[in-house]
Formats: structure tokens, C-alpha cells, sequence
């Protein structure tokens, strides 16, 4: 008879492939048999059977599971995101941070009640999810990261660490959930997607587009995006209502001097050598040159200097001292791009800072008094940006910021966890007469599109 | 191994080359350089020890080398040397939370430079420390100090660079050949090695040597660099074989490059003997060597002992514990099913002569636990020597007080075995009471090398070695 095994991130076919699925394999010569990728796994079985072929199954061997349906309880739009998913049991959930992407995670957990395993991006949704699953479910989650290997019925598991572990996660589970399902796309991640056979697949975002198109491959690694809302179709009634400030800061005479320089140095290269800056392709072309050309170098460092004097004006701290002192009964988030810079802020105004530097133990520590209340402020770069629930913040500074729309719909959802009679407000603060601007600009088309 | 930004290598018509430096002259006084910057460093952090960089690396441009070299150098030498936490005068998680919480209960947040020395004051009185340790706390990060320079030989630091250099251009590589004669053992290290790391491979017969082609399960369906930091691992393995050579397929850019180096540059690389760790070990196994060894001190505990030959496999068990001529071979699983086990044991009772105990973890089961196989022990959590102990002291007997010296098989009427195969060669010291399980070490003994490169018993042929 024809036999399914399991064989690290692949598939083993025993016997000889039947034409219903003979195109997902090929011909291992190193073990004799017919190989396939593990992601395909649910499309062999499914034709096999349609085709009335008889086969033993030994792919998935989950760990023994106690999991027990539950009624996770959900709001409307939720309910109709999971029907719309259970329908195929695979695809993308889009929905704006804030909204309760998780219950939809965890209701479908429930409904299936099978082995699972939860990927996140970072330790702080780990701690959540495994909160989540604790709450909602019942049950206490392996934990797969950050030092920790350990399965069970349902796991939550870190991207880097269910990279290097796919070969041996890959057979145990027969659901995967991805949180912030962008980042699977990537050449490594997407690994994680296609040695694992879970027929059943679920991916979360906020905005499931890249830059570099990759986002295409999510219908194949998780299935097609199932149901889609906005921010700006959910505010007032599941977000809390917001307005987007823009606060202007001025720089110093020698800052615009010293930009002014800066700009003209980097600007009358390319002019020299006919050269038209109209995306990152070009701009990555200009970081080729620099190697070797060392005309190119000085222009590029131009432009970092530039762009570094308008990002960290040093009248932006004068600027953040009024809000903060406008916000002291509020509890705030304050968004720099550069780690000396939140360092120094957290110096100066006595708030504790997160970037990825800062040690396990404190983070924890600051987010405990942060939710109990014991401080009201946070300073952060790009670690608090995804998904960490930050309850009832009300009040985020984006100091300094890029263009990226993703980055500024995350900032600006963590302050919209919705809350009785709340208004929350997002101040960007700009450097006038600087690009600033015009990245503050671009940002904002966020808000309209609900990408 | 390196951060890929620090791999200096150089792409020519389809191939690809690291930079390797000869262990002497230029690059040896440079690395000479680098160690003098740990020598005279203890107490200073990373990040003051690597401002001494900036000279050498344009010593290293002034010699004609790539200023690359000096910061792979460095980071080298700092796997090597030993840093330890700075003495702080406060404990610093704890001081800055004190600071935090204060300023919040006091101000919300300290927005004047007054409202900030206040609570500077209050909190430096309470944790009894003074204003500027509270400041050092909230300034910098506390890094750690150099507590001990690496004790290498400047030679050797070029040598570690070349070997890094080679492994860091392998991370990116999609398929590794290895060509390599050497005897049984350093075969053996090798093979068990892929194994571990959860690679596959293809062997030929190649001239006197045997050849390897090694990749991944999924490389067959998908161009990966998946396996590249595993293929880089089995490198220096290589490098212990009497000749060698490899050759590396690093896909860039949408095409392929490769890369070739053979043991005419052996001199250019450090000699490492060390295995690599297995790539999912687990927990349960190191418990269970530390709970068997202590509690049966005169059995001999080996893990991962020589590979058996059953039907037409070779199988590497998770342990052997030997009481003289006696050995029974442990393996452990975690998840299960009765299919599986039921498989393993036929594939296992297929080694005739061989005793093996299966031990088996009862909570990660699928299938329940009735009616297992003979000498399939149960366990729940971890497993515990024991657990074990009954089953293996059937087997066994009694441990003795103090190790037993090796039983001597009498050999005498033995043909010579070189040539032949090592199902014959089996065979024949099965008729003088040698069990198929001390057959391999036997051989061993008497001088003749196995080359483990098929895991065909039947292909297997002995050759004396010329070393003996």
C-alpha cells in the first residue's frame, strides 16, 4: 500500500506516486523515494482520496491533546472574520491593530480544538498570546524561543526559533496561526510555512502588504485574505475615537546651516552625475557607488547628516517637554527612531525606555508597572510597535519616524484600545522646512486607505 | 564563524573565493596587533576596546589588506576571551525602575530639570548611593568588562580567520561535495555528524577515496541555504581526513558560484576535533546520561556509540551501556505512535545479536501504552536511569565495584579480512564468538579501517591500515 511519511520539513512518498499527485513529487534518490515539500501535504491527501486511492497516513504525530471546545466570545465583525475563515480554514485576517485580532485566533483554536502553534514576531506577544491562550482556552502553552523549547497541544513560538526548529515542528500540529503575517514572506520565514504540513493555517495583520511585493506568495504560504476592515471604518464605535496632531519644530540657526550644507553638498552630486533619486532602487544604487567611489561617499554621508539634524532637532526635546507637561495625567508612548536618542530622553524626563537592548528582566518589569499604572510613560523604537497590548494608553509622540505607513498604523494603534468615553491622540512631531515633512505626508495616506 | 558583513570573499567567472591569509609575515603581525589590544585592555568594555580598531584597520590598508580583516580578527579573539558583568555600585534594573516609579508618583513625569534632581535625590537617599551612580545607571549601558585576554597564538587567530572566513561563504551555500580518504574514525565523525545535523548525503566510490554529496531533505525540491550554517560545521571535520577536498555550490544573484579548497592548504587552517552538538537534542537525554552514569558506576556509558549495521541501515543509537563483554543499547523517543514503535522494533530486532531497550515517554504518546513490545520501558517526564536499571541488569548483571578491563576476544584461525566486505568479515568472527555488536571495534582493534561512507554492509570493504 502507499505510504505518507514524515521526513524533516518533507514529505515521503512510499511506492510509486499515483498521476493525481505525481506533479507535487520527485524522485529522492538519496532514501528511494518521492519527496514533496510538507506544505503540501493537505493537497496530496485531499487528491489521494478524491481519487480513491488507499494509503497509510504517518505525517502528523501531534502531541496528545486535552484541548476542550470553548466559547471564545466575540463581536460581530470578529464572528463574521472567523465564518469567513472556517469556510476554508486558511487565509489572512486584516484588521487594525486594536481591534482583537487575537479572540479571532483564539475562537478558531477553539472551534477546532486541534494542536497549534502560534508564530510571533517577539517575546513581549509571546507573553500575551501564552495570557491569551491561558485565559481562553484553559490550557498552559509550550513556549518555543528565547531560550525556551517546549511543545505542547497548543505552542506559541517565536519566528527565529520556529525557523531553526521547522524540521522538528513541522509534523506536530495541525493548525498554525501567524501573527503579523508580513513577516512570513521573507526568504527564511516562509520556511516555516512550507516545512510544516498543518493543513489548517491562519495569518493576522494589520497590513499585509510589503514593499518588496512578497506579500504575494501569502495566498500560498497561508491562503488568501479573507476579510479586511480599515481603522478608519472602526473608529468610535471598536477603536477609540483619535486625532493626528502635527507639531512643527524649529532648528536651531546652525542646525539649518548646517543642513542647508548638507543638502546642497548631496544635491550638486547628483546633479554632476546626472543622477535622479526616485525610490529605493536608486537610492540603494547610490549606496553601491559609495563603495568605491568616495565622491559618492560624501554625498550619501551628506545625506544621513541631513537627515539625522532634521530627525533629532534639538528643539524637538523643548517640543516633547510642552506635550508631556500638557499629558502629565495621561499615559503616554513616546516613538524615536534612534537608541542614543531614546536613551536620552528617558534620562532627562525620568521614563523608562524599551529598544531591543534593553535586558528581559527590565522590560518586564516596566511593562507590569506600566499596565499597573506605576509609571504612565514609555519611550520605545521599533520593539513596541507590533501587537504589544499596551492597555489604555491615550496619548503616542512620533519624535521621529520614517515614511512607512505600517510603522505609523502600528504606532498609532497602540493607543486604540478602545475604552469608555475615550479620545486618543497621536502627535507627530516635524521638523519644518526639512523632508520631514513630506515623510509626515506620506505617512499619513495610512489613514485613508486602511493599509 | 562570522557576521556575513565581515566575509571577505571575491566572485570570478563562477567562482568564488575567501580571503585566507598565510599563518606568518604580515597577517600574523597584525593579528599580533589585535591580541596586544586585549592584552592591554582587562577592565575596559567592548565598545572602548574596539576604538583601538580604527589604527589598525588603516594599518591593515596601508599593508594591502582589506580593513575587513581587522574587525573579523576581533571578533574572533573577543569569543575568546573572557568579559564578566562590571561592579555597579546600585543593582541598575533595580535603581532605574526606583527612578521610574518615583518621578510617576511624584510628577506623572519629570518634565523641569527641577522636578528630575528632586527625585535623583530622594531615590539616591533611599537605595543609599549617590546622585551619580544613579546618573552612570540612567546615562549608559553597562557593558561588560574584559576580564581575561584570549589565550591564542597570533598564528592561531590567522588560522581561526581562515577556517571563519571558509565557514561564513558556506552559511549561503546550498549543496556541499566533500572528496576525502581518511581511516574508519574520522569517517565515522563525519558521518555521524550529518546525521546530527539532520543532513542527507550520496556516496561514491572515487579513486582510493569516497566521494560526498551533501545537502538537506527539502533541498531536492527547493534552491535553499536552509542547510549552509550545518554544511559549514562539517568543515573542519573534513579538514582531520588524511586528503581532502570540497567543493561548494553558493547561489548569488540568480545564478551559481562554487567554491573549491583541498588539503593542499591544510597548514592554513586550525585542526578541530570537536563534533558538533546535535541539532535537536534534547533535554530528557542529557538527564538520563548524568541519572545512568551515577547510578551504576561500573557500567560503561557511551552516547551515540558506534554505528550499527541492521538489514541494510546503518543506525546510530542514543546510548550504550556496556558491563564488560555485555552492551545493550538504549533508545529514547519522545513522540509516538504504536505504528512507530512497532517499526522501530522490527528495524531494531533485525540486529541480530544486539540487545536494545526502547524507552518511551508515556505523555507525549498517541496511542496508549497497552500491549507494548518487549523491553519498551515506560516513562513519564523524564526519564531516569531508574527507570532503566532492572531491564538493563537483566541484561548486564550485577555492576562491578570497579571497572572491568575489556574482554580479549581469542582470534586465533582468523583469516585476513582486507578486501572483503564487512557482512563476511562479520560473519567470520561471528564463528569465534565475537557478537555482531563488537564486531565494528574489533576491527578497529586489529587494524583494519572501515570507511563508513555507504551503508551498504555488503559494499563496506576492510582495508589494513597503514598506520599500525
Amino acid at each position: 500500500m502507499l505510504k505518507l511519511e514524515w521526513s524533516a520539513g518533507t514529505i515521503l512518498l512510499r511506492g510509486s506516486p499515483p498521476p493525481s499527485v505525481a506533479p507535487y513529487f520527485r524522485f529522492d534518490p538519496r532514501v528511494k523515494g518521492y519527496r514533496a515539500l510538507a506544505i503540501q501535504y493537505r493537497w496530496i491527501v485531499e487528491a489521494l482520496r478524491e481519487a480513491g486511492v488507499e494509503f497509510e497516513d504517518d505525517v502528523l504525530h501531534p502531541p496528545q491533546c486535552k484541548l476542550q471546545a470553548r466559547e471564545v466570545q466575540l463581536r460581530d465583525y470578529q464572528e463574521e472574520a472567523l465564518e469567513r475563515w472556517m469556510a476554508g480554514r486558511r487565509g489572512v485576517v486584516v484588521l487594525p491593530t486594536g481591534a482583537g485580532k487575537t479572540m479571532v485566533a483564539l475562537a478558531a483554536i477553539a472551534r477546532l480544538a486541534c494542536p497549534t502553534l502560534i508564530v510571533v514576531p517577539t517575546l513581549e506577544l509571546m507573553d500575551q498570546w501564552e495570557e491569551g491562550v491561558r485565559r481562553h482556552l484553559g490550557v498552559a502553552p509550550g513556549r518555543y524561543g528565547g531560550g525556551e523549547k517546549e511543545v505542547g497541544c497548543v505552542t506559541v513560538a517565536t519566528y527565529d526559533s520556529a525557523y531553526v526548529n521547522a524540521e522538528f515542528l513541522g509534523d506536530k500540529f495541525e493548525l498554525l496561526v501567524f501573527d503579523e503575517v508580513h513577516h512570513l514572506p521573507s526568504p527564511g520565514y516562509r520556511q516555516v510555512a512550507e516545512l510544516s504540513a498543518a493543513p489548517w493555517r491562519m495569518g493576522l495583520t494589520a497590513t499585509p502588504e510589503r514593499e518588496d511585493g512578497l506579500h504575494e506568495l501569502l495566498p500560498y504560504l497561508v491562503g488568501p485574505v479573507v476579510y479586511r476592515r480599515g481603522v478608519g471604518e472602526m473608529a468610535g464605535k471598536w477603536l477609540a475615537e483619535f486625532d493626528v496632531v502635527r507639531v512643527y519644530a524649529e532648528m536651531s540657526p546652525e542646525e539649518r546651516e548646517e543642513y542647508e550644507r548638507l543638502t546642497r553638498t548631496y544635491r550638486s552630486f547628483l546633479r554632476k552625475r546626472g543622477l535622479r533619486i526616485r525610490g529605493p532602487r536608486d537610492f540603494e544604487r547610490l549606496a553601491a557607488l559609495s563603495v568605491k567611489d568616495p565622491e559618492a561617499r560624501e554625498a550619501l554621508l551628506a545625506w544621513y547628516r541631513a537627515r539625522r539634524i532634521a530627525l533629532h532637532a534639538s528643539s524637538k526635546m523643548e517640543v516633547l517637554e510642552e506635550l508631556l507637561a500638557r499629558h502629565r495625567g495621561d499615559k503616554v508612548l513616546i516613538f524615536a527612531e534612534h537608541g542614543d536618542v531614546v536613551r536620552r530622553i528617558s534620562s532627562r524626563f525620568l521614563v523608562p525606555e524599551i529598544t531591543y537592548r534593553t535586558p528581559e528582566e527590565e522590560r518586564r518589569a516596566v511593562m507590569s508597572a506600566f499596565r499597573k499604572g506605576l509609571v504612565r510613560a514609555i519611550v520605545t523604537s521599533k520593539v513596541l510597535e507590533e501587537g504589544v497590548d499596551v492597555p489604555d494608553a491615550n496619548v503616542a509622540v512620533i519624535l521621529s519616524g520614517t515614511a512607512s505607513r505600517r510603522e505609523f498604523v502600528q504606532r498609532l494603534g497602540r493607543v486604540l484600545r478602545p475604552r469608555e468615553g475615550k479620545r486618543a491622540v497621536v502627535y507627530e512631531v516635524v521638523t519644518s522646512g526639512t523632508k520631514e515633512v513630506e515623510i509626515s505626508r506620506k505617512r499619513r495616506k495610512a489613514l485613508k486607505g486602511g493599509q | 564563524m562570522l557576521p556575513s558583513n565581515l566575509l571577505v570573499a571575491r566572485a570570478r567567472r563562477g567562482r568564488i573565493e575567501p580571503l585566507l591569509l598565510e599563518p606568518s609575515g604580515l597577517p600574523v603581525a597584525l593579528a599580533s596587533e589585535v591580541l596586544e589590544l586585549f592584552e592591554r585592555g582587562v577592565g575596559k568594555g567592548r565598545r572602548e576596546l574596539e576604538e583601538g580598531l580604527a589604527d589598525l584597520e588603516e594599518l591593515a590598508l596601508e599593508l594591502g589588506l582589506d580593513l575587513r580583516v581587522v574587525r573579523a580578527m576581533f571578533t574572533l579573539a573577543a569569543r575568546h576571551a573572557r568579559f564578566e558583568p562590571p561592579k555597579a555600585p546600585v543593582d541598575p534594573v533595580k535603581a532605574r525602575m526606583e527612578v521610574f516609579e518615583e518621578a510617576c508618583r511624584e510628577f506623572g513625569v519629570a518634565v523641569t530639570e527641577e522636578e528630575r534632581s528632586t527625585v535623583l535625590r530622594r531615590v539616591a537617599e533611599r537605595l543609599g548611593c549617590s546622585v551619580e551612580d544613579l546618573e552612570s545607571v540612567l546615562g549608559g549601558y553597562l557593558e561588560e568588562v574584559l576580564a581575561e585576554p584570549p589565550a591564542l597564538k597570533a598564528e592561531d587567530l590567522v588560522r581561526m580567520l581562515n577556517l571563519s572566513m571558509v565557514q561564513t561563504l558556506l552559511f549561503k551555500a546550498s549543496q556541499l561535495e566533500v572528496v576525502f580518504r581518511s581511516d574508519g574514525a574520522t569517517a565515522k565523525k563525519l558521518l555521524r555528524a550529518v546525521k546530527r545535523l539532520g543532513l542527507l548525503y550520496v556516496a561514491e566510490q572515487l579513486g582510493e577515496g569516497v566521494r560526498l554529496t551533501v545537502d538537506g531533505p527539502a533541498s531536492l525540491l527547493r534552491q535553499t541555504r536552509r542547510y549552509g550554517t550545518r554544511l559549514a560545521k562539517l568543515v573542519p571535520l573534513v579538514m582531520l581526513a588524511e586528503r581532502w577536498r570540497i567543493r561548494a555550490r553558493v547561489p548569488a544573484r540568480g545564478r551559481d558560484l562554487f567554491f573549491e579548497l583541498g588539503d593542499e592548504k591544510s597548514g592554513l587552517f586550525p585542526r578541530v576535533e570537536e563534533e558538533p552538538e546535535p541539532l535537536f537534542d534534547s533535554e530528557v537525554e542529557r538527564e538520563f546520561y548524568r541519572s545512568i552514569s551515577s547510578l551504576a558506576r561500573g557500567w560503561r556509558v557511551e552516547r551515540e556509540p558506534e554505528p550499527l549495521v541492521a538489514g541494510n541501515k546503518v543506525l546510530i543509537p542514543d546510548f550504550s551501556v556496556s558491563n564488560g563483554e555485555r552492551k545493550v543499547y538504549i533508545e529514547i523517543l519522545g513522540f509516538w505512535t504504536k505504528d512507530y514503535l512497532e517499526r522501530k522494533m522490527q528495524k531494531l530486532r533485525e540486529l541480530r545479536g544486539v540487545n536494545i531497550v526502547v524507552a518511551v515517554n508515556e505523555e507525549l504518546a498517541c496511542s496508549s501504552v497497552k500491549d507494548l513490545p518487549h523491553d519498551v520501558v515506560v516513562f513519564k517526564g523524564r526519564l531516569r536511569g531508574a527507570d532503566v536499571y532492572p531491564v538493563l541488569k537483566r541484561y548486564l548483571g550485577e555492576p562491578p565495584e570497579e571497572p572491568r578491563e575489556e574482554v580479549e576476544y581469542r582470534l586465533e584461525g582468523l583469516p585476513d579480512l582486507s578486501g572483503r566486505t564487512l557482512s563476511e568479515a562479520i560473519r567470520e568472527l561471528r564463528k569465534l564468538g565475537v557478537p555482531e555488536s563488537e564486531a565494528v571495534k574489533v576491527l578497529e582493534k586489529l587494524g583494519y579501517g572501515v570507511d563508513w561512507t555507504t551503508l551498504d554492509p555488503d559494499k563496506l570493504v576492510l582495508k589494513k591500515n597503514k598506520r599500525r
